[in-house]
């Protein structure tokens, strides 16, 4: 089989604007969850969320201002991505097969324009209270004049995908996925599905999202997903602790080059690791919350090895999708105990959401990296924030500290809504 | 698919679409050359370029739910979109065709990947809470949005219109385990979840996978985002022709609405179980156009690049194709590209026949290729190619082989599937009918 490496990486999030800012950040326990600025959410139940600060695309691209009225999301992507590839030397590759260079992300929607709407909603509605609807033809008269072309059509999950390839000149296959917080994982493995099979060499694949915006905190408030512990923005996400109350939004992209081995080679370029294993199953279960026990995520651990061909005592590292939600940290847990047997209490675990905060659809390629970075620097980032474990969650989960400890083979796993599991198995390169 | 691989082979097929529900309905429709573009009746619309669209009328996701899921399903659609209510019906449908409503395949190894799109929310699920937080002069407070408003919002909302759960409702309702994805790529993504799902069967992952795609865009925001776009037909005559691929007069999209579901199965796994066959997945290919400045390349290089990435994957020559199922979104950038590609690939003299459905459908988006994909495969399986309605004056320029007028007799049910995005995201299936099925 075709073997698959990783020759860029790109990254923006709440800790750093590029990938090694981020990386100290996390090794420093640095936290990024501060008051929320992008809107007023002084009155929301969740008021607090991990911004990226002080992002300039023009710091990224010449000709930044094309992009000038795209939305948050494509504006990460296209930086992150700007980054991973030229990390990745590709563009100086003589003989670069485009037609056999794809983009295959797992990008969230790009956010609704909330302020056009909402004032186009108000201004079209009949009747009061419970009962006021929308005028359609009032709605589609003035949406024509008040809403915006370029945001209305940037919301399509699709585009970065688009913008990416004519950005690169990537002519290869083509794809995005949404699988909620599973989407930019998915996306890296089946990306890697398709150089193992031979319908690309080069794929660029991640993530961008961006759900810091009215209507994102308001739906995930409503399903009381969300810390409210807003006077302590830093301690808030705390994964694995007692005391965790939800999940903190994060935002920003991550972008990874795929290259297939001997394509690497041949044009000399620097490999960061290989991904040796992808698992993707369902839980089948409910919409709202993961199996009780756990069925789908174990199963999606166990694929992932299958599919990697190692024992789970290899396992140096788990990037967890650690959520900081009752829920998701007790199950993931559990699954990660009968997935992996009496070597699940030898291999440290961390949530590294308990800085970013959670990327939501990019949560997964970010994660990736980090496990990459973990390998290059022998050295895993903390769990912050975990002060008094839930007795539930009994597993090495790395409290507070960066721990340095030689990692070979790491482990990352992100979980969706609707029960969504990948997991995905990041190796050293060894010829 | 690659010569080592397990064949895939189609099961199951179910169909909501604008001019009916169901293979039969469908094909019924499609040969007799009756569209279901019509004024639209879901809600009033005004200053539009157009005010008509496919819609499924008076579509009712009960009436299509097995007994054994009447009850999950009636208290599930208060959580669903009308997207994944179309999809969840058509999935019942192919689930029916295929045979396996009580099982027959192991849950850990019967999977999901499906074309979904963009999901607006209704806008009336949103107006009381938005009127709370505008005052009289329509000025909107985010503090009255944040104390009041928010408690007005149904708590699940969010769920509601995530585009992945169209697939998330069918797994839990029909019990499957296995791997799940959703691709939104617009026009592309029903085939390039057909060809993703028939390469996890292909390559050993799962045996039997439910794919392809619903859309919607039967709602007043999507209309106006079309609008917008500049895309929108202008079409002021009698509804059911303003949809016109390949016409001279064709001046842009259609909304429509609609889900088109395959249940795919590993060749070995259906004949043992004695399932009717009603073709095979042979190959897949994607490509973009990625022109420097966006948008769509006029030569139509990205569908050149997926189309050839297809015929390869499948291991088959241009010749050997019966016709090409064409995206044929009806503006006048998009055909023509797609038609040079197409005579760069197939030749001119003779060609390949060609046909494109958006003339009866309008413009299903993420659901379109699978819908599109049906229509060709229960013609080749009845021994004809559907015709394009509406191209009455075919545009010189385009100088395609057109299926016109009547469907056209054929013996050759291989054939091609093609969309594509107005990013020149393209996607190409090479599929084989199995005409004894039909």
């Amino acid at each position: 089989m075709r073997r698959v490496v990783v020759t860029g990486m790109g990254m923006i999030t709440p800790v750093g604007r590029d990938m090694e800012t981020t990386w100290s950040s996390l090794l420093a326990g640095t936290s990024g969850v501060g008051r929320i600025t992008l809107f007023d959410a002084e009155t929301f139940p969740t008021k607090i969320a991990a911004e990226v600060r002080g992002f300039n695309l023009s710091d990224y691209l010449t000709d930044a201002g094309r992009w000038e009225e795209y939305c948050r999301n494509t504006k990460f992507a296209l930086a992150a991505a700007r980054m991973a590839v030229d990390h990745s030397g590709l563009e100086t590759a003589k003989d670069l097969d485009r037609t056999r260079f794809g983009i295959y992300l797992g990008s969230g929607e790009g956010q609704q324009d909330f302020p056009r709407f909402v004032d186009l909603v108000a201004s079209t509605c009949v009747g009061k209270g419970e009962a006021a609807r929308v005028d359609t033809a009032a709605f589609t008269r003035r949406g024509l004049k008040q809403l915006h072309p370029i945001r209305e059509a940037e919301q399509e999950p699709g585009t970065p995908a688009g913008h990416l390839a004519s950005l690169f000149g990537a002519q290869g296959p083509n794809a995005n996925c949404l699988t909620a917080c599973a989407a930019s994982s998915q996306a890296i493995g089946e990306a890697t599905e398709l150089i193992r099979r031979g319908d690309a060499d080069v794929i660029l694949s991640g993530g961008t999202h961006s759900m810091i915006h009215p209507f994102g905190v308001t739906g995930f408030n409503l399903l009381t997903a969300l810390s409210t512990r807003n006077d302590e923005p830093t301690r808030a996400s705390r994964p694995f602790d007692r005391e965790r109350d939800g999940f903190i939004l994060g935002e920003g992209a991550g972008m990874l080059v795929l290259e297939e081995l001997e394509h690497a080679k041949a044009r000399g370029a620097t490999i960061h690791g290989e991904i040796a294993g992808y698992g993707s199953t369902a839980d089948a279960f409910r919409i709202t919350d993961s199996h009780d026990e756990g069925r789908g995520a174990i199963a999606c651990l166990r694929e992932a090895l299958g599919d990697a061909g190692i024992d789970p005592s290899e396992i140096d590292y788990i990037n967890a999708h650690g959520t900081s939600t009752s829920v998701n940290d007790s199950v993931e847990t559990l699954a990660i105990k009968k997935a992996f047997g009496e070597s699940a209490y030898r291999v440290p675990v961390s949530s590294t959401k308990s800085m970013m905060g959670h990327l939501i659809a990019a949560a997964g390629s970010v994660e990736a990296i980090v496990c990459l970075l973990a390998i290059r620097d022998g050295v895993m980032p903390p769990t912050v924030n975990l002060e008094n474990p839930d007795p539930e969650c009994d597993l090495d989960y790395i409290p507070q500290v960066a721990r340095k400890k030689g990692v070979d083979i790491a482990l990352s796993n992100s979980f969706g809504f609707g029960g969504q599991n990948i997991s995905l198995i990041l190796r050293r390169y060894r010829d | 698919m690659l010569r080592s691989e397990r064949r895939v082979v189609i099961t199951g097929m179910g169909i909501i679409s604008p001019i009916g529900c169901g293979s039969d309905a469908y094909w019924s429709a499609l040969s007799s050359g009756h569209g279901g573009v019509e004024p639209i009746r879901a809600f009033e619309v005004d200053g539009l370029p157009i005010n008509a669209g496919g819609e499924v009328k008076n579509f009712d996701p009960k009436a299509f739910a097995l007994p054994k899921h009447k009850r999950v399903l009636g208290k599930s659609l208060k959580y669903m979109a009308r997207d994944i209510q179309l999809a969840v019906a058509a999935a019942m449908l192919a689930i029916s065709d295929a045979g396996l409503v009580d099982g027959g395949v192991d849950p850990t190894r019967f999977g999901v990947d499906l074309g979904a799109g963009l999901i607006s929310s209704e806008l009336d699920e949103l107006a009381p809470a938005i009127s709370q937080a505008s005052s009289g002069r329509h000025v909107f407070d985010y503090k009255t949005w944040g104390r009041e408003s928010i408690p007005m919002i149904t708590p699940i909302w969010l769920l509601k219109y995530l585009p992945n759960m169209l697939a998330c409702h069918i797994s839990i309702m029909l019990d499957c385990q296995g791997p799940s994805n959703t691709i939104t790529q617009a026009d592309a993504a029903s085939n390039i979840a057909i060809g993703e799902a028939a390469r996890i069967i292909a390559r050993g992952r799962a045996d039997v996978m439910i794919t392809g795609g619903a859309d919607s865009k039967i709602h007043p925001l999507s209309f106006v985002r079309m609008s917008l776009l500049g895309q929108m037909s202008h079409w002021q005559g009698d509804a059911s022709k303003a949809c016109k691929p390949f016409d001279l007069r064709r001046d842009g999209w259609v909304p429509g609405e609609g889900a088109g579901i395959l249940i795919l199965e590993e060749r070995e796994h259906a004949l043992k179980r004695g399932a009717k066959i009603h073709g095979e997945i042979l190959g897949s290919g994607s490509g973009c156009d990625a022109c420097p400045s966006g948008g769509l390349d006029p030569e139509g290089s990205g569908t050149e690049i997926a189309m050839k990435a297809a015929l390869r994957n499948a291991g088959l020559r241009a010749d050997e194709i019966g016709h090409v199922n064409a995206h044929g979104a009806a503006t006048t950038v998009s055909d023509l590209a797609e038609a040079r590609a197409i005579r760069r690939v197939f030749g001119s003299k003779p060609g390949v026949p060609v046909t494109a459905l958006k003339g009866y459908l309008g413009n299903i988006v993420s659901g379109g290729g699978a819908v599109e994909l049906i229509g060709s495969l229960l013609g080749v399986n009845h021994g004809a190619i559907p015709a394009v309605l509406n191209c009455d004056q075919p545009d010189p320029e385009c100088n395609l082989d057109l299926v016109l007028g009547h469907s056209r007799p054929t013996e050759n049910p291989t054939f091609l599937k093609m969309n594509l995005t107005r990013h020149g995201q393209a996607a190409a299936l090479v599929l084989r009918g199995y005409p004894g099925a039909a």
